[in-house]
């Protein structure tokens, strides 16, 4: 499980770098864009794929990041479970409410 | 004699006396830019959950991230994500098996660092 942990975290690692760059670059032209040019490209096909790949590895790193800091900070082992499972439910929450947003801006 | 042997084991370095090195520093570092990346994903559901809502409330958006102070905290977020994606590169280096002797930690360890300010200067001046 730990070795799982580990090669899924550097696996996210290296698919989050060139997306990273490319994400940051986006947002940072975002003033130079008009609104329905964001839409066509975040309701395109590609624009789906993308998000929706790079969103879940971004919250699946995060979320193994969190764990491995949890699991050296916080000592009670009751506790430890606690916060590693609430940490869990809340990236999961934030990537079903991305994927939720990203379908009501394609119905809209 | 658990309690005897445990006694005379060494001590872990206190932190109140402790020198701290580039390459702790960083360590360190890199787990607290981490946190507040994981934070900060909050922003990523918030943005498309803003575009759901129409034109009017994007532009809402746009304007907010033109503001001075806006601006500020946005270089900060700049920095954070670049430190943490290249010490990141650092990382997944060390784990093949490279730059792992304690001057090519250091040197990739001072690239880093430069990297990342060089990186935040160019976006202040490209932003502004």
């Amino acid at each position: 499980m730990a070795i799982l942990h580990w090669k899924l975290q550097r696996l996210s690692a290296i698919i989050l770098v060139p997306a990273i760059i490319y994400i940051s670059l986006y947002f940072l032209n975002i003033t130079n864009l008009t609104y329905s040019n964001i839409v066509s490209d975040v309701t395109s096909l590609p624009g789906i794929i993308f998000i929706v790949i790079v969103s879940f590895t971004l919250f699946m790193h995060s979320s193994l990041g969190i764990e491995t800091i949890m699991e050296d900070y916080i000592h009670n082992d009751s506790m430890q479970r606690f916060f590693i499972n609430l940490s869990k439910v809340i990236h999961v929450i934030l990537f079903l409410v991305t994927l939720i947003s990203l379908s009501m801006i394609r119905g809209s | 004699m658990d309690k005897i042997l445990n006694n005379k084991r060494p001590l872990s370095p206190h932190l109140q006396i402790y020198k701290p090195q580039l390459t702790s520093v960083m360590s360190i570092s890199h787990r607290f830019t981490g946190v507040i990346l994981s934070l900060l994903l909050l922003l990523i559901p918030f943005f498309f959950f803003v575009i759901s809502l129409g034109s009017e409330y994007f532009n809402i958006l746009v304007s907010v991230l033109d503001h001075f102070l806006v601006k500020l905290i946005l270089y900060g977020v700049i920095f954070v994500v670049t430190y943490h994606l290249l010490n990141g590169v650092r990382h997944l280096f060390w784990d093949i098996g490279k730059g792992l002797s304690i001057k090519d930690s250091y040197l990739s360890g001072y690239l880093v660092i430069a990297l990342s300010l060089l990186t935040t200067l160019f976006f202040i001046v490209y932003l502004n």
